[in-house]
Formats: C-alpha cells, structure tokens, sequence
C-alpha cells in the first residue's frame, strides 16, 4: 500500500523500546522538522529525541478480527478500506487526550517503563471492545465510534466518512462518557474563531479546550499558497495535529520537515485487541506508529481538519495574540503579492455575524434571484 | 441549458460583459455573482446561478443564502470558492473580495463544494 520509499522506517516490528536510526535529520537538505509545535533541529541528540518523539505518538490503524459488533446487525470483522476517516479522527483525539492528561509539565510524554501504565489507560479508551461494561471504558473504540456514527449520519455500513463525520461522532461519545470531565471539545468549520461563541462554551474556563477546525483549501488538490499558512499553525506551541489526505486515502499530518508534510498512515491492517483491559506487549504495540510518513505537499487533497489544545483562558488569550499576529504577517505579505488570497484562512471575530439576513429593507433588498 | 454547462461557456464574453454592465447600471450597490456547484461535487445543483448581492453581506452570509436552496444536513460543511480554487473566509466582506476577484467580464465567479471523504465504498 505505503511505498517505502515516502516512509521512515521507526520502530523495529519486534520491539516496542527499540529505535532505528533510519530517521535521521541531515544538516543539508532537512535542517529542522516540525512534530507536533516541537522543533527538532539537527544534531545527534536530536535525532534520538526525534526518533522518542515519533513513536510515542497515538497511532490508530484499520483492524481486522474486531469481535462482533453487539448493536449492529453485521457480521463485519474489519474495517479495512471505509474506516480510515475515523481512525484518523481518533487519532486526533487521542493526540488531544495525551497532552490534555499527561503533558501538562512535561514537555514531551515519551514512552517508557515508567509511563507504560499511563500509556495503557489512554489507549484502554480507544481501544478496540464490544461488550457493555467494556464499551463505558473504552468510549472512542472503533465499536463505540462507529455505532455512534451510524446513529448520527444513518448511512450504511461500510460506507466512507468524511473526518468532519469522524469528528463529530466522537465529539458525541465524548460528552456522553465519564473518564474525562475536564476538556471540551469546539468544533468548527467556518474558518473563523467567534471569541462570543468560544466564551460561551468555555464559561470559566474551568476546562481545557480542545478546538477543531475544517476548511477546504482547494476544491481539488491542496492549493499550495495555502501550505506555508498551514506550516505557520503547525508550529504553534498548542498544534496537536491535523487530518489530510491524499487521493482517497485520510492521513493524520503531525508536522512537517521542509516541504514535505509528516503523516500517519492507517491503512495498514493490524490485528484487534482481545481484551482493553488486559493488554498484552504485542497488543499495546498496534497502538503506536512504525513508520512515518513523509510525502510533498503537493500531492495532498485540499480537504483539511486542524486542531489546537488550549489548556486554559491565559494560553488561550496568547493563541489568540498568534493567530492575529499571523493574519497581519500575512495580510502584509497578500499586498505585496497579488497572486496570494486577501487573508488567512483562519480568523478571529468577536460576535457572530447576523447570519438570519434580517437587516432593515426587505430581503429582496438584500439578495435578488437573477433567473 | 443544460445542468452540466457553466455560465462562462454559455455565453460570449461580449454578452456576458454587456448584461454585467446593465446590472451594475440598475444596481450599483450590489455585486452581480456567478454561483455554481463545482464539478466534483456531489451536493444538488442550486435552481439558479446569478444573484445580485448586497455588497455590504459578508460570505458567511453567501453561504447561508445557498445552504436555505438545498437540503443539506447541519453537519455537512459547505464552503466557497473563487475561481474555482481559493477558499473564501467567512467574515470577508462581498465588496473586498470582488474587487480583488472580479472577472474581466464584470461578474464573479464563485464555485460550492464539500468536504470530501476519504476511503472506498465497497
């Protein structure tokens, strides 16, 4: 399926603690990358933090022998070739999770010994599971999820999501479950963050936010004078990673390094957990990344979904700051060169707009139908 | 006409560019749009393609004027595009973006897609 060629080789099948120097940052042509707000810029130690870095990021694949599914009347025991929009969208999730629970001092959360069990109890929750007790532990497993999402959009199974669905669906079971009360999820795809709207949700801020944005940059192919907008976010500090995708296949874009984007890819069939509770090594490893994926930003769809954990009110009046500072870089930047659009493409507004078209006059005032 | 043929091929520039200006003549405070579904996508094709919009509404409000024309799930994200190719953000003004935007034969040309999704139906 994946080329060789496009992926960085990471973790040896065989061992979960084991690196492979194969992913190396060379001083000449890859001076630095970007995972995830990190900078990793090149020099030996690097690389090793890299290669830590890397494979301890949350990595969802299509399974196959999943046990059946109780709710559904199916006999379906993989989701390979529909199910990659929402295995990417749990990985965005998850990515979320991991730094909302356990990144909070820490820079990095890497795994070890020492952090196994924390690892356990993150993946537990979006591990594969079927039965009832099972299914309240583990409320973004592919079981959950999927139920969830037939629920919501009624389309037949096996039919392909798009990640705004996977999102969605998981936004759904994330309000419904009770392992973690204190982050809440703002979805959104207008490409404007609507400070109102954002002071509503959040109250007091007693809760970390978790802000999920879609756009469509390009009705085709990724408009490439969107890619250094992009790049721009993803170095932001609060950038827990994206969904993008190239021909019909969903990636989970965690950075990039020059102009290539870095990505997870879930097409590959791993074998499903037999018991969340009960993991064992070679289970727990289908749970993390073997490979990395490196492909140019050209070849990616224009179809875009980018989040940013924002821990609380203070960090979020600094995002704010950054975002505003990037659409001003920019809008300097589009004057000076006409090919550019006149903005970023996200932006900030304070209220939202009156969208019921009920100004004074009347509509006819407004918009006039030209047959 | 037929469904799958857009505007600018249905009529010559000269037409096109002498029905721009009567529009403009009649109404100067709003801004003459080509609005049409985008070839790849699979969303309805809206009843009409040429409005006359005020040129004060902001593209948030585009959207919501083509969204009340199709039955679209609340879900379903709709975005606009120029050209065909660059993103319209929600909170640009119409007059900003036609300025920057309009076609030599006076009208602007906007396209509407979805988000796409990935995988393959089996």
């Amino acid at each position: 399926m994946t080329t060789t060629q496009n992926c960085v080789q990471l973790v040896n099948e065989d061992s979960l603690f084991s690196t492979c120097k194969k992913f190396t940052l060379s001083s000449a042509e890859r001076p630095m990358c970007q995972i995830l707000g990190k900078i990793f810029y090149c020099g030996e130690k690097t690389n090793e933090l890299l290669q830590e870095e890397l494979s301890s990021l949350m990595f969802f694949s299509y399974k196959k022998n999943m046990k059946e599914f109780q709710y559904l009347s199916t006999t379906i025991t993989t989701d390979n070739g529909w199910g990659c929009s929402l295995r990417t969208s749990q990985m965005m999730l998850a990515q979320g999770l991991k730094r909302h629970l356990y990144e909070k001092r820490v820079q990095s959360f890497i795994f070890n010994e020492k952090t196994k069990l924390d690892f356990q109890h993150l993946i537990m929750m979006f591990a594969e599971s079927n039965s009832l007790e099972n299914m309240s532990q583990s409320p973004f497993g592919f079981h959950s999820l999927l139920t969830q999402a037939i629920n919501l959009f009624q389309v037949p199974l096996k039919q392909q999501y798009t990640p705004v669905q996977g999102i969605k669906a998981l936004k759904q079971q994330f309000k419904q479950q009770k392992l973690v009360k204190s982050l809440k999820i703002v979805t959104s795809s207008t490409g404007i963050i609507f400070q109102e709207d954002i002071r509503q949700k959040m109250k007091n801020w007693q809760k970390s936010l978790l802000l999920i944005l879609h756009f469509k940059l390009g009705t085709g192919k990724l408009n490439q004078i969107y890619v250094e907008q992009i790049k721009s976010l993803m170095d932001l500090e609060y950038f827990v990673g994206a969904i993008g995708g190239i021909k019909n296949k969903s990636l989970f874009m965690v950075g990039y390094m020059n102009d290539q984007f870095l990505s997870l890819d879930p097409h590959i069939q791993q074998n499903a957990c037999k018991d969340p509770l009960n993991l064992n090594d070679e289970e727990m490893s289908s749970f993390f990344p073997k490979k990395v994926r490196a492909d140019s930003c050209i070849k990616y769809e224009g179809d875009f979904t980018i989040s940013f954990y924002i821990r609380s009110e203070k960090q979020y009046t600094i995002f704010l700051q950054k975002i505003s500072n990037l659409n001003k870089q920019y809008q300097q930047q589009s004057s000076e060169n006409n090919h550019l659009p006149n903005e970023f493409f996200i932006g900030v507004q304070d209220s939202k707009f009156d969208i019921s078209l009920k100004f004074q006059g009347s509509s006819q005032e407004q918009v006039i139908d030209l047959a | 006409m037929d469904s799958n043929k857009r505007y600018k091929d249905s009529l010559s520039e000269d037409q096109r560019k002498s029905e721009c200006e009567n529009i403009r003549k009649n109404y100067p405070d709003k801004i003459p749009l080509i609005i049409e579904k985008h070839p790849k996508s699979k969303l309805e094709q809206i009843d009409r393609t040429k409005f006359l919009i005020l040129e004060k509404l902001r593209v948030y409000q585009v959207n919501t004027i083509i969204r009340r024309k199709m039955s679209l799930n609340k879900v379903d994200a709709l975005y606009l595009f120029v050209n065909d190719n660059i993103l319209l953000r929600g909170d640009q003004c119409l007059k900003d973006v036609y300025e920057k935007y309009k076609d030599s034969d006076g009208f602007i040309y906007l396209s509407y897609c979805e988000y796409s999704s990935f995988g393959k139906n089996i």
